[in-house]
Parts: structure tokens; sequence; C-alpha cells
């Protein structure tokens, strides 16, 4: 019981640990988020049932992307074709690029969380609209009598803003070491 | 780097992706730099890090992917009662664990908590820790207009129904009634005249006006603040009325509540069915007495009206049919589509003014319309088709209605329009009626005012004079429309015979146009509730140079008894 219970409890810390990360890795394989919610359950579920067969010298971070990239798979290999579906190639590229290049996650992320607090008032109020749920972007569009596509137009550039300002803070931080 | 690799035509690949507009021909595009540019794989993944965080973020902080108890506090300080959450069964059904982790995080509700390992290293996500603190109470915290009915600000736009109220901000109500819900479940009703501020996540300060509070449990504590005395909810409903010099009234509708005058003086207790006036200077030695209480001014609810509609837009996002309304009927929200309303056509229509006032614009059609003029008497689903500026009365008619069918002497006729429904309306609680009307800025904000009967007046029935659109200009509620021209008479017409035969030229349009829209109930007219109107008579009320402009009549179907009682 008590090894089991620990079993549980060690992949379920690194589980938590690393959640998020792993539902951007779906995400940018499957970039709809419902599909990619599907695909991170599934997921789940398969790194729970493969545990066993994790090494714990090794990157759990790195084994989960693994066992996602063959969900993934799985998964276009069944839906419909009514969306965007990365080819093979793609796939296998994106999840390499990743594995490169995982180290500055966190750096990035609380980067963002700055350069949110920076944007303009109206900016941050088209942020919530967007992520928060409250409206759609359609209906949001529809209150301000603005067209949707002047709407995506200037959550585009929020997007664009934010993503120079986290190059902008990394490279500070890489300049002051 | 790739010669092929453009970041800002990549970029808005990527923006297209997001935004679920990508075609084809960009999806082979984006395809072919992703395999083909390092660099643009480095950048795809960072934009999508960068819109996940946000999208998880938000999804925390509104609370539809994580129970309250988890959202609150971090993960780490979660040291939960290890045996209370990780039993055995559950241990061995590998399948059930793993739907509770995942539900732990993405479903709505989930009343599980997992238990972190005693010394376990600390496993907080980027929206528990980061974003979430970036942002203020205000914003992550907000308190919402709920509703609103007819709403009116001094010197500003009526906030979109759904939007959040700035904290620390007076706002002035100079007509209608809106409805504000709390973080934690209290609901506060605010009628005209009434200024106000958000005070806080708990608090609301009335400065002048009624405000009825409805605080269900989980929401006990919440605060009305007045000038001079605070209000402190103990689970309860109460209203609060502020006047001029700051005094307030105070009726307790149910539960208790805490009527705090200073830190010194304590909290005096009111119960259900007390009232207490205060005055507006908290150096009074009496500060309080017993007044008479009154329920009845308590408002649970805004009223029955019409509260939105909606419908297929052009390119141009300007609204071209209906499709649904949304409108409250005995204090129960109803949605109905197109397809349920009952159909009104123009059946008779007279202008009897003087020439030189007469309003000659007296079709609204689609550019591209090509059928006959008489089909726009007809009932369809478009805004674009209508029959504009009918007669009317400063006062309304109250004998027979008079048309060239009943007597050939003009002078005779009634100024005004019939509608006849394609079936009769049955009078059931609240609208019964809805009549959308083509308006712009110059018209008067309200809408054009009319009085309206039922065709036939039968004892006890009486005419009703609409002055205040349910939605009017100001209305976020109300729609911009185009893609329709007028069409004027050469010469005032006296009855429909005339209108459908005189010559016409095309109006000129050089203003915006926007459909506002106002539900009608039948028993303001002295018809009894279950009792059905085949016809209604409309008059332009002639209070000003602008006459009604109708585009659509619609009945409501019957609400089934079993659906009234309350």
């Amino acid at each position: 019981m008590q090894n089991e219970s620990t079993h549980y409890e060690k992949f379920l810390e690194l589980f938590l640990q690393h959640r998020d990360r792993l539902f951007s890795h779906i995400f940018s394989l499957i970039p709809h988020e419902a599909d990619a919610e599907d695909v991170f359950q599934r997921c789940s579920i398969v790194l729970w049932k493969k545990f066993d067969e994790f090494d714990p010298s090794g990157s759990f971070l790195a084994w989960s992307y693994g066992v996602a990239v063959n969900e993934v798979r799985n998964f276009l290999k069944t839906r419909r074709r009514s969306r965007l579906a990365f080819l093979p190639d793609v796939i296998e590229l994106l999840s390499e690029e990743r594995l490169s290049n995982q180290d500055d996650y966190s750096d990035r992320m609380l980067a963002l969380q700055d350069c949110v607090d920076q944007l303009r008032p109206e900016e941050r109020h088209l942020v919530r609209i967007a992520y928060w749920g409250e409206q759609t972007v359609k209906e949001f569009a529809e209150a301000t009598d603005a067209s949707l596509q002047v709407m995506y137009n200037r959550l585009s550039k929020i997007r664009r803003t934010l993503l120079a300002c986290i190059q902008r803070k990394l490279s500070e931080t890489l300049r002051h070491g | 780097m790739d010669k092929s690799f453009h970041p800002e035509e990549f970029r808005r690949l990527v923006e297209s992706l997001l935004n679920g507009t990508l075609t084809e021909s960009e999806e082979a595009r984006l395809q072919e730099t992703l395999a083909r540019n390092q660099a643009a794989r480095q950048y795809y993944l960072n934009y999508i890090d960068m819109h996940v965080g946000l999208l998880l973020d938000g999804r925390k902080r509104t609370g539809k992917s994580l129970p309250k108890s988890v959202s609150s506090e971090p993960v780490t300080q979660r040291r939960l009662p290890r045996k209370r959450y990780v039993s055995r069964k559950l241990l061995l059904s590998a399948a059930g664990l793993i739907v509770l982790v995942v539900g732990w995080n993405y479903l709505p509700g989930t009343p599980f908590l997992p238990a972190i390992p005693d010394g376990g290293t600390p496993a907080i996500s980027l929206a528990e820790s980061s974003l979430a603190k970036s942002m203020s109470d205000e914003e992550s915290q907000p308190v919402i207009l709920a509703e609103e009915a007819g709403a009116i600000f001094y010197h500003e736009l009526t906030p979109r129904v759904g939007s959040s109220l700035k904290w620390n901000r007076s706002y002035s109500l100079l007509q209608g009634q809106i409805e504000l819900q709390f973080p934690r479940g209290a609901r506060a009703i605010f009628e005209s005249p009434a200024v106000f501020e958000v005070k806080s996540a708990e608090q609301v300060q009335v400065l002048f006006g009624s405000c009825s509070v409805y605080a269900p449990e989980g929401s006990e504590g919440f605060e009305v603040l007045t000038p001079a005395t605070q209000f402190i909810d103990r689970g309860t409903r109460f209203l609060v009325k502020v006047d001029e010099s700051g005094g307030s009234d105070v009726h307790v509708i149910e539960g208790l509540v805490d009527a705090v005058r200073s830190k010194q003086s304590g909290a005096a207790q009111l119960r259900k069915g007390e009232a207490r006036r205060y005055t507006g200077n908290r150096s009074d030695v009496l500060p309080s007495s017993t007044i008479r209480y009154s329920p009845s001014t308590y408002r649970s609810q805004l009223p029955d009206r019409l509260v939105r509609f909606s419908g297929r837009k052009n390119e141009h996002e300007e609204l071209e049919r209906l499709e649904e309304v949304q409108v409250r009927r005995g204090g129960k929200p109803y949605r109905y589509s197109i397809n349920e309303l009952i159909g009104g056509d123009v059946t008779s229509f007279c202008e009897l003014g003087l020439p030189e006032k007469a309003n000659l614009t007296n079709f609204i059609l689609p550019l591209d319309f090509n059928g006959d003029l008489s089909d726009l008497l007809l009932h369809d689903d478009s805004f674009l088709t209508g029959i504009l500026n009918p007669g009317g009365n400063p006062q309304p008619h109250l004998g027979q209605v008079l048309t060239p069918l009943e007597t050939t002497e003009r002078s005779q006729w009634t100024p005004g329009m019939t509608v006849t429904f394609r079936s009769p309306v049955v009078n059931s609680p609240g609208p019964d009626i809805l009549i959308f009307d083509a308006h712009t800025t110059v018209h008067p904000i309200s809408g054009d005012a009319f009085h309206v009967r039922p065709l036939e007046l039968k004892p006890g029935y009486r005419p009703l004079t609409v002055r205040n659109y349910d939605i009017g200009m100001l209305s976020n509620e109300s729609h911009r429309i185009g893609g329709f021209h007028l069409l004027q008479m050469s010469e005032p017409v006296a009855c429909l015979q005339e209108l459908l035969e005189k010559p016409l030229s095309r109006g000129n349009i050089s203003l915006y146009y926007r459909v506002i829209g106002t539900g009608i109930d039948l028993s303001d007219m002295g018809v009894p509730e279950g009792e059905a109107v085949s016809a209604i008579f409309i008059q332009d009320v002639l209070d000003d140079e602008h006459r009604l402009d109708p585009v659509m009549f619609v009945g409501l179907p019957e609400i089934p008894s079993e659906n009234t009682s309350r």
C-alpha cells in the first residue's frame, strides 16, 4: 500500500509540475483547443498507465513529450480532417525543436506576466475578452460596432507586442546574468 | 537563416491559425515553412506557449477549470490528510484516478483536491503563481453588469451586459434599472435615478437612490455603504434608499442586516419586517427612527421586457434578418426563434397630416429588392422591409378606426396603421407583441413615441402610449442596419391604396440607421390574461417632426398556463 501510494504521489508530483508545458506541447501539434484538450486527457491516462516504464533518472518532460507525440498521431489517424492537421514530418520536427529548446519555458512565462502588466488598459481588456471567455471576440466586436477583422487585428498586435516584450526581457536577463 | 522565412508573413499565418481563419493555401505555406525552417519552428513554439499561457491563466481565473478551493491558494499549501484522498481502491483504478487528476485541472467544479506528498516538490503552475498575481483585485474579481433595462448613464454609454464595472468610480444612472453581480454571489439592483460606486468585490456605496440587495448563502457579509451608515448583510434580502442629504432608509425583506454608524457605536441588528431611517449626519444624537415597512419597493428582478434580439448580418456586420428574440415574461427568461413568432402584416395606413408636415418617406426596402411594393406590407424576417411614417394624433383615437373600407369620406379616415397578426396573439404574462423600429441618431433616443390599442376596443380595453423602448438608441442591444434604400412619395398620401399607386422617388440616406425595439404587454391595454387579440392599431404621437418607422411586428407565442403559475 505504501509503495503504491508513493508511486502515485511521485507521478502526481511530476505530472503537476509539467502539465502546463505538456498541454502547450500538445496544443502546438494540434492547434485547436478542444482537440488538444482531448489528446491531453488521453495522454494523461497513458502516462499513468506507463509510469512503471519511466526511468526515474531520465527527464519526465522528455518522456511525456514522447508519449504525447504518439497520442497526437493516434488522434490524427482517427479524426475526420476538418481542421488543420500537421504533416507527420512537421510533427516530428516540432517535437525535436521542443526537446532541444526547453530550458527557458519558466522564464518566458514569468516574462509574459510582466509583459501583460505593461499592456495598456484597453489592451488588457481585450486579452480578458479573448482568453477569459466572458464574451467571445465576435460578441465584443458587435458590442463595440467594430468588425471582427478589426478585433483580430488588435489581438494580433497585442500578441506581437507580448512576444517582442518577452524576447526583450529574456535578452536583458541574459545580458545582466 | 533560411531565406524562405519571413517572420512577419509567418506571424500572420500563425495568427490566422489561432483565429480559426486559416485558408487551405495558408495552411500549405505554414506547413512548408515549419518543415523547412528551424527559426520558424522556434518562433511558432514560442508563440504557442504564449497563447496557451494566456489561455490557461484565463481558465483558472474564470473558475471554468478549477474548483474555487483549488484556485484560491498555492498548491504547495494544500497538504491534505493523505488517507482521505488516496484510498487503496482509488489507487487500483488507474483510469479513475487519472480522470480525477485531469479533472482537477480541466473539468469544471470537480470536488477533488489532489494530495501533494509531504516534502514534495512544489507544483505551482503558471496560472496559479504568476499571471493571477499580476492582475489587481478589480480585474481578478470583477463586478459584472448582469442585466440592464433601459439603462442610461450620465455622461457615458451603458456598459455592455456581462462587462465589469470599474471600482471607486461614480456611476450615475439617469434612467432604467441595472443589476450587478458580485463575485461571491450577491446581487444588487439599482433603480434610476441612482448614484453609486463599486468599492470592492463585496462592497457597494450608494450615494443616492434605491438599491435592492439579494445576498445568497456564501455572500454573507456583503456591505452597502451610505454616506453615514454601513449596512452589512447577514444572509438576506434588503432595500436601501439614500436621499440627497445622505440619510438612508433600510427595509429588511428577509434575514438579518447589521447597521453600523461607527466603530464605537457597534452594530444594530435589524430583522425581517423591520424598517428604519438613518440620518445623514453621523454626529446626530438620535441617529435612527422606525419607519413604515414597505416591502413593495424591493426589486427582486428587472422588469418584463424585450431583452435582446439577434439575427443574420451582412458582410459589414449590419443586421439584416431576425433569427431570435430573448424576452422576460412573468419574471422568467424566454428565447424564441423566428419560426415560433406570429407575423404581423400592415393592413391599413392613413396619413392625414398637413402636406408641409407630412414625412413622405414611406418605404424601406433592400437594395436588391425585386418584388412588388405591396410585398412590403407583409410580414417577413427582414429588418429592411417596411412601411414608414404612419399618421397619428397627440391623443389616442378611442372610437372605431375608419379606413376607406368603412367610408369614402377622406376626412373621416383615422390616421395611423393597422397591423393584423397571422394568428391571434394571446395575452400571457409580460410582453406579447414586439415592435421593431428603424431609427437614427437624430431621432429621440428613447424611440419614436406611439399610441397602440387593440383594433377592436372591447369594454375595458384602452390605448397605451409608449414613449420609452425596451431597447432604445443608446442600448448596446440595438443593431446597426444597412444595405437598404428609402422610397419617397412625390406627394402626401392618405391611404394604403394611394401609397401603392402614387409616384415614388428614391430618398437620400445620409445617416446611420439602427433597429430598436420594445415589447408591448396586452394587459397594459386592458386585455384580460388568456384573451386573444387579432389586430392592433398604431398612431404616432405627433410630439415632434419624427414619425414611427416600424420595420417589423411580431406576436409572441402563448405561455402554457402551467408555466405561468409562480
